[in-house]
């Protein structure tokens, strides 16, 4: 395909967040989120390989269903308003249609099957657009219809998804997999964290964006599938494979990093909210989700690669380059800002 | 109205239980479309007019999803040699 055609594609898929955020009514939500779809399967099937064109016709049926039922549900609360006595039920059936719709075309935890399935076919760039940047239209939807009715149906989709998102990765060797479900984990607090406040959802959105994208990038350069495969693809480029250690150890939320700051910003909101239950729910979920982001760190870190020689290694020689050194120390400010926002008046 | 989501409701059963052809799945998400579209019409009959608006988007929205959609077919006939849903990878 021709590159001169990619910006429309991106253009169209920001055009259609701004629709959303910017309307209040249920038939441009729905306009938003078919835009961004329609435009982001183009982008899906660039390099026309059988896996990928497999991969985003998963993600298309999947993506149309929601939408259909997402319109469904608006159809059905604007045929309540002039039906007399059932109004309210109608409305409420149709607000839940809508969440379950947006829930399915994000990928929260008990509609979350096809994540895994797209993300494992697709390439580590079009991968990494889909569980960050194809996510903000949904969530854009939620933070507005996380009215009382539907915030304690969205604060236990967002539990299950942090255990689930922890349970899914125990078993995988896969790298793509592994993101994705790291990604299903960090939703489950994305989307807490947008019915606590739609700031605080925002602000640990940019933090899994900033974190994410470089990982996404170096495995990218690496080109590995599997954990195997990333250790040799490592074998001579030791510094790459300090950060990407460190880099999953942030992800992970371990607290001299920077993935902790979100995690510690999200939680000192929810025990002043009082949702202890959830706070506890949600900790045991990246408890678990722990042990795989610690496996490939220690995989990056510690282990040697077959017949690895260190003195053949010229340290001074690696070339570092801008992401990574920005990655660097972005994980490494993690305490100073968990420092500095702890000395803030309340 | 009722009959609509009826429709809707076995064309969502027809696009679940669906294993053979990826057409006959395309075919359902056109007929839940079309069945939306029913919907908006009965809507609009019962009083409310800025439905219609809306049933104009929903048509033009749909035959673009259901272009992707051919297109995508296409593109899965071209790599695997046919659309049954079993030559899918499922991993």
């Amino acid at each position: 395909m021709s590159p001169y055609i990619s910006p429309l594609f991106s253009i169209t898929m920001i055009m259609s967040v701004m629709l959303i955020s910017s309307s209040g009514h249920w038939v441009f939500m729905w306009l938003g989120l078919e835009l961004g779809t329609l435009a982001f399967i183009p982008i899906l099937v660039w390099w026309h390989s059988s896996l990928e064109v497999e991969a985003t016709v998963k993600y298309f049926i999947v993506q149309a269903m929601a939408a259909a039922v997402f319109f469904l549900g608006g159809m059905v609360s604007l045929s309540g308003d002039f039906m007399g006595g059932v109004n309210q039920l109608m409305g409420n059936i149709g607000d839940m249609m809508i969440m379950l719709a947006v829930v399915t075309k994000l990928g929260l935890a008990p509609f979350h099957y096809w994540v895994v399935d797209v993300v494992q076919g697709l390439n580590y760039i079009p991968g990494a657009v889909l569980l960050t940047w194809q996510k903000v239209p949904g969530l854009a939807v939620l933070t507005q219809l996380a009215t009382c009715n539907n915030s304690s149906m969205l604060l236990l989709f967002g539990m299950v998804s942090a255990l689930v998102g922890g349970l899914g990765g125990l078993g995988q060797t896969q790298m793509r997999k592994l993101l994705a479900f790291s990604s299903i984990s960090h939703l489950g607090w994305l989307v807490v964290g947008c019915v606590a406040g739609s700031l605080l959802g925002l602000s640990y959105f940019t933090l899994y964006v900033v974190l994410s994208i470089p990982l996404f990038s170096i495995l990218h350069m690496l080109n590995g599938g599997h954990l195997n495969q990333l250790r040799t693809g490592l074998m001579f480029n030791p510094l790459m494979s300090v950060l990407l250690g460190v880099g999953f150890l942030s992800l992970g939320g371990l607290p001299p990093f920077f993935g902790f700051f979100g995690k510690w910003l999200l939680l000192t909101h929810f025990v002043g909210q009082l949702l202890l239950g959830v706070s506890v729910v949600l900790i045991t979920g990246t408890l678990i989700s722990l042990f795989y982001y610690l496996r490939v760190s220690y995989l990056c870190i510690v282990v040697l690669g077959p017949q690895q020689i260190m003195s053949g290694l010229n340290w001074r020689k690696m070339q570092l380059s801008g992401l990574m050194s920005g990655l660097l120390v972005l994980n490494m400010l993690g305490l100073f800002l968990v420092g500095g926002a702890s000395c803030l008046p309340k | 109205m009722l009959i609509m989501i009826l429709i809707f409701l076995i064309a969502l059963l027809g696009l679940g239980l669906s294993q053979t052809h990826l057409l006959s799945v395309l075919l359902c998400l056109e007929m839940m479309m079309v069945s939306l579209y029913l919907g908006l019409g009965m809507v609009s009959i019962s009083g409310l007019h800025y439905p219609l608006m809306i049933a104009l988007v929903l048509l033009t929205f749909s035959a673009c999803e259901a272009s992707s959609g051919l297109a995508l077919l296409v593109l899965i006939s071209r790599s695997h040699g046919s659309d049954l849903l079993k030559s899918f990878n499922l991993s």
